[in-house]
């Protein structure tokens, strides 16, 4: 890949290259596995809860806050996905998605 | 790279090339559905192209109502318009299952088309790949690896700014091919991301339905029934004399405008309660609700309106109206459908980048080998079937049985054979299905003036010429991109 | 059809818009003009590009209203970078 110029982002390219910290599943397949099921699992249900929460919560009538979530579903999936594939962690791609719907998702619930 | 850059390439790499197998024909599915009402009146040679006016229209559609549709409590009648100039009526008592007829727009007679999907098989298989509600959450799973391809894309480009206006044809192919990637995936980006984004909206509905459980007990479509309102009332059993449609046509005109009613509904005809609702075109604004008003069919006084909608379905709708561009006219049109092509061939650039440094990394070994079927399976066999439906179309004869479902077994019989195609011939496969896609797609309107009924009309010729052009596009791509010319020592095709 | 002039109008508009944009660039310039850009040039191509970008939105917004107005430049921009790419691929 050639250099960046002088104005590129540092953020992703600049050395020094640093490795991935070692995983703890130097199996790789487990590794991506884990990932994709921390995506695909953790984005929906991330999701869900989100969507739970927003139809308890919101003070507005039913069919403004269903048309409201339906224009925000593919944010939740979009994050998770991201989220799944850049964190040093396999492990962590699975359940932080699933922690955090967890957290957000019961007070809706329990209303 | 970092840990983070490495990581967001690898997503976007391996991400983009699987899901792009399927992409990019969602892609050119999607391009050619934005024409789906002239394409499928190109499948249907038997209808005519006559000049029409909607009163006319109307009077005539509600005669022959009158002779077929008989007690059902549900007539349908769709006017005619410049994309679809043929009057449909539909008469039965399910909304979502009515008989249907063609009438000639000009003489009201029924019409005979062919059985075919039409354009209709484009946008099924784009939004659904045929499969209905699976479908729903594999186009939209794809959807969303899409948006994280985008994204990533757009974080690990070098040089998105100073790389804007760059392309180095004449640089090593690799370098080449990665400025045809980067250019028309930066170029397209607001198309990319608004028409992917809003695409996944419309899906969501049917793989995300925590909303619908939360709100509405899970009960599908409630969140519609409480924002369009519905105007209907049982049959009295007192039969009472209709006034003509034409009436009710030129009252409804008064409130949605001249010419902007596409749809009368008619309820329990020929009974004391019967309703004639009028539904208005949705071509002229951004959002996809149609405007509509109910009148008592027997004195003509108004029963009910909806011009106003709640704030955030029309926002919602304005999503879903940006996705299937139905605004606009030609130009919107044209803009959608070159587009996606345009990502599409962005897509598929990707792909043969990918496929390239693999191959320099690993060497042809079976993996390889496999990958690069898939590749040109997804691209150019995508774009054979794609031609081949319009073929399968016209030749098989119209009186068959079960045609239409004949048509789409061709569909996938070329799609098969491509792949087969691509395992047997390797990287030279590019350069054949390319050049075969482009000669179905240039010799169309031969196919046309040979099979189409001597009814050529303005929407047939303008696919045609569409075609012939893409046609010309597909030789030039096959034979320069390519083909077996000026490689330099070392590099491998293409 | 006055659609098809505001179309035509925007559209060449968006293509000078763009080429100007990209003679704004030190790159392009010195290749389109054979010498290094002089000073303030970069500005003064920049703001003729801007400029004509801003005049074919009026053009759109005037022939589609507003909303497609808007999607119609967004959509119309894409074919400006293009053809000025593929216009300065060809002076290489």
């Amino acid at each position: 890949m050639p250099a960046a110029d002088g104005r590129g982002r540092r953020f992703f390219h600049d050395p020094p290259e640093t490795e991935a910290p070692m995983s703890a599943f130097p199996n790789r397949g487990l590794n991506l596995a884990l990932r994709i099921l921390g995506a695909t699992l953790g984005g929906y249900a991330l999701c869900w809860a989100i969507f739970e929460l927003l139809c308890a919560w919101l003070p507005f009538e039913r069919a403004t806050v269903w048309y409201l979530t339906g224009q925000l579903a593919p944010l939740p999936f979009l994050g998770v996905l991201l989220w799944a594939f850049i964190t040093p962690s396999a492990a962590r791609a699975l359940y932080a998605p699933l922690l955090l719907a967890a957290v957000i998702g019961l007070p809706g619930w329990l209303r | 790279m970092n840990a983070l850059g490495k990581a967001l390439l690898g997503l976007h790499a391996w991400g983009g090339m699987i899901f792009g197998w399927l992409l990019v024909p969602i892609f050119v599915a999607g391009s050619i559905a934005v024409f789906e009402p002239e394409i499928s009146h190109w499948m249907r040679p038997e209808v005519n192209s006559a000049p029409f006016s909607p009163s006319t229209a109307t009077a005539l559609g509600e005669a022959r109502l009158r002779e077929v549709g008989g007690a059902a409590p549900i007539w349908r009648l769709r006017l005619p318009n410049g994309r679809e100039p043929s009057i449909g009526i539909a008469w039965g008592s399910n909304p979502r299952a009515l008989k249907e007829e063609t009438l000639d727009a000009a003489s009201g007679w029924p019409l005979a088309p062919r059985k075919t999907e039409g354009g209709h098989f484009f946008t099924h298989f784009h939004a659904e790949l045929l499969l209905e509600s699976p479908g729903k959450w594999i186009v939209g799973a794809i959807g969303i690896v899409l948006l994280a391809a985008l994204v990533s894309g757009i974080l690990v480009h070098h040089r998105i700014f100073s790389d804007f206006f760059t392309f180095r044809p004449g640089a090593t192919r690799r370098r080449a091919w990665l400025d045809v990637h980067n250019l028309v995936g930066v170029a397209t980006l607001p198309f990319l991301l608004m028409i992917t984004y809003t695409g996944v909206v419309i899906l969501a509905e049917a793989f995300m339905p925590a909303a619908t459980h939360a709100l509405y007990d899970g009960k599908p479509r409630a969140n519609r029934a409480e924002v369009v309102k519905s105007f209907e009332r049982p049959a009295r059993g007192e039969p009472a004399e209709m006034l003509p449609l034409t009436t009710h046509l030129a009252a409804a005109e008064e409130i949605l405008g001249a010419g902007a009613v596409t749809m009368l509904t008619i309820r329990h005809a020929g009974d004391r309660n019967a309703l004639v609702q009028a539904h208005r075109q949705v071509n002229d604004r951004l959002s996809a609700v149609a405007d509509h008003v109910t009148f008592d069919a027997v004195t003509g006084e108004l029963f009910g309106q909806q011009l106003d909608w709640n704030p955030m379905a029309y926002a919602y709708r304005a999503m879903v109206g940006l996705h299937v561009v139905r605004f606009g006219g030609a130009a919107l049109h044209w803009l959608y459908f070159v587009s996606g092509l345009l990502g599409a061939a962005m897509m598929a650039a990707g792909i043969v980048l990918f496929l390239r440094k693999r191959r320099q990394r690993h060497g042809a070994d079976r993996a390889q080998r496999v990958l690069e079927a898939m590749g040109i399976a997804s691209v150019g066999g995508g774009l054979l079937a794609c031609a081949a439906l319009f073929w399968a179309n016209r030749l098989i004869p119209a009186t068959l049985a079960g045609r239409e479902q004949v048509e789409i077994y061709v569909f996938f019989a070329v799609w098969a054979l491509s792949l087969a195609h691509a395992l047997w011939r390797g990287t030279a496969a590019w350069c054949e299905q390319f050049l075969l896609a482009g000669i179905l797609c240039l010799l169309l309107p031969v196919l046309d003036l040979a099979t189409g009924n001597g009814l050529r009309d303005a929407i047939r010729l303008a696919v045609d010429l569409t075609a012939v052009l893409l046609g010309g596009l597909l030789v030039v791509v096959a034979l320069r991109f390519f083909g077996p010319a000026r490689l330099p020592a070392g590099e491998v095709a293409p | 059809m006055m659609q098809f002039v505001w179309l035509a109008c925007a559209l060449c508009l968006i293509v000078f818009g763009m080429g100007a944009l990209a003679l704004g660039m030190a790159r392009h310039y010195q290749q389109v003009f054979g010498t290094p850009a002089p000073a303030g040039s970069a500005r003064r191509w920049r703001l003729a590009g801007s400029g004509a970008l801003a005049l074919a939105l009026l053009c759109c917004t005037v022939g589609w209203g507003v909303a497609i107005g808007i999607v119609l430049w967004v959509g119309l921009l894409a074919v400006g970078v293009l053809v000025s790419a593929l216009a300065l691929a060809g002076r290489r």
